[in-house]
C-alpha cells in the first residue's frame, strides 16, 4: 500500500494549526466530560467491595475518586484505600 | 421597512466587536430554526408561491419527500457558502435540470418560471435576510462596516444559480431599499397558505415524529417572520411570544459561544461532502 505521505503531513498540519477559543475548549471539555462522569458513577457504584474498610471522609474520597479514576482501575486494582 | 423584518429588542452582546464577519458564521445548526419561516418568505411572492404548489417535480416536493427536500436545501446552503466553484457549477447544474419543468401553464393564476432572474433574486434575498437575522441573534448586531462585509459575503446564496453579482443591490443599504420594494408584493392566496400549513403543521412526516415538534416549529417559525409575512399567512403573535423568542436566542447564542465548530457547522460538512461523493459517482444531487 502506498501512502501519500506529503497529503499525511498536511492534514496532521492542518489539524495541528486548528484555533479554539477558550469558551469552546470550555464546552468541548463539558461535553467529554459528561460521558466519562457518567460511566464513572456506574463503575464506582457497582465496585464498592472496597468501601466496606473505610467509614467517614475517607469513603466519600474513595467513591468519588473511583469516579474519576474508572479507567484506571478497568485495568488495574490501584490501592484504594 | 421596519415590517418588512423581524424587530428584536434583547439580543446577545458582540463578544468579538472588531472581528471580520462572513455569512460562514451565520451557518450554525440553530440558524435551521427558522427553515420554516424562510420557506413562508419565499413563497409569499406569487409566482414562486404558485410555482412550488404547482410544480410537477414530485421528487423535489418537501410535502412528498421531506427528507430529501432537507437534503438538497441543506447541500444548496452549504454548497453556496461552503463550496468551490466546481461544486457550485455541479449543483447548478443539477438544479437548473429540475427548473426546467417549473413553468406556468395557461391554467396556472400566475405566470412563473423558475429560471426568472427577478424570482431568483427574490429568493436569494430572502435566505440572505434569514441568515441575517438568526447572525444578529446568535453572535450581535454588527457594526456598519461588518454589515456591509456579512452581505458581500451573501452573494453565492443567489449566484451560484441564475442571480448575477450586478443583480444585487451593491451595498447593504440598497439592499434594503430592494427588500422594502419586494415586500410590497407578498400576498399569500388560498392555494399557497394551505400548503404552507401543511408544512408548518408537519403534516408530510410520521406523527409521532411531528406532533411532538409542531408548537415548538409553529412558535420559532412565526417569530422569524416580520409582521408583512405575518400578516399575509393570518397568523397571530404576541408581545409575551416575543420576549420568550428572544429570551430563547439569548440562551440560544450564550451556548453556542461554547460549542466548537465541528459541532455547530459539521452537519453542512457532511452534506457538502455528500454532494461531492454524489458527483464522483453520477448519483443524481437533486
Amino acid at each position: 500500500m502506498v501512502i501519500n505521505i506529503n497529503g499525511v503531513l498536511s492534514a496532521v498540519r492542518k489539524l495541528l494549526n486548528f484555533e479554539m477559543t477558550i469558551a469552546e475548549w470550555i464546552g468541548t471539555a463539558i461535553l467529554a466530560g459528561i460521558p466519562y462522569l457518567v460511566v464513572g458513577l456506574i463503575w464506582s457504584a457497582t465496585h464498592t467491595a472496597h468501601l466496606s474498610g473505610l467509614s467517614g471522609i475517607d469513603r466519600v474520597v474513595s467513591f468519588l475518586g473511583a469516579i474519576l479514576s474508572w479507567p484506571v482501575l478497568l485495568v488495574s486494582n490501584v490501592c484504594m484505600m | 421597512m421596519s415590517d418588512c423584518r423581524i424587530s428584536v429588542r434583547r439580543r446577545t452582546a458582540r463578544w468579538d466587536p472588531d472581528a471580520e464577519v462572513s455569512v460562514r458564521e451565520a451557518m450554525d445548526f440553530w440558524s435551521f430554526a427558522a427553515a420554516a419561516a424562510n420557506v413562508v418568505m419565499q413563497l409569499a411572492r406569487p409566482e414562486v408561491g404558485y410555482g412550488v404548489v404547482e410544480s410537477k417535480v414530485d421528487s423535489g416536493s418537501i410535502l412528498k419527500h421531506p427528507w430529501k427536500r432537507l437534503r438538497t436545501t441543506s447541500q444548496y446552503l452549504a454548497v453556496a457558502v461552503f463550496g468551490s466553484e466546481q461544486d457550485r457549477a455541479d449543483f447548478r447544474e443539477a438544479v437548473d435540470g429540475v427548473h426546467r419543468r417549473v413553468i406556468s401553464t395557461p391554467e396556472s393564476p400566475v405566470r412563473y418560471n423558475a429560471f426568472d432572474q427577478e424570482l431568483q433574486m427574490w429568493v436569494a434575498a430572502c435566505l440572505f435576510a434569514g441568515l441575517e437575522d438568526t447572525y444578529i441573534l446568535l453572535r450581535g448586531e454588527m457594526t456598519a462596516e461588518q454589515a456591509e462585509q456579512f452581505y458581500r459575503s451573501a452573494w453565492p446564496l443567489g449566484t451560484t444559480l441564475q442571480v448575477t453579482d450586478d443583480q444585487w443591490p451593491a451595498t447593504r443599504a440598497e439592499f434594503d431599499a430592494y427588500w422594502g420594494e419586494a415586500c410590497k408584493r407578498v400576498v399569500i392566496e388560498d392555494p399557497v397558505r394551505d400548503y404552507l400549513f401543511e408544512l408548518i403543521n408537519l403534516r408530510m412526516i410520521n406523527p409521532l415524529l411531528g406532533l411532538p415538534f409542531r408548537p415548538l416549529l409553529k412558535f420559532l417559525t412565526i417569530g422569524f417572520l416580520a409582521p408583512v409575512f405575518r400578516d399575509a399567512l393570518g397568523v397571530r403573535w404576541s408581545k409575551g411570544k416575543q420576549r420568550r423568542f428572544e429570551w430563547l436566542f439569548l440562551l440560544v447564542a450564550f451556548v453556542n459561544r461554547f460549542l466548537p465548530v465541528f459541532l455547530r457547522q459539521g452537519g453542512s460538512h457532511i452534506v457538502l461532502a455528500d454532494v461531492r461523493r454524489r458527483v464522483r459517482a453520477h448519483r443524481s444531487l437533486v
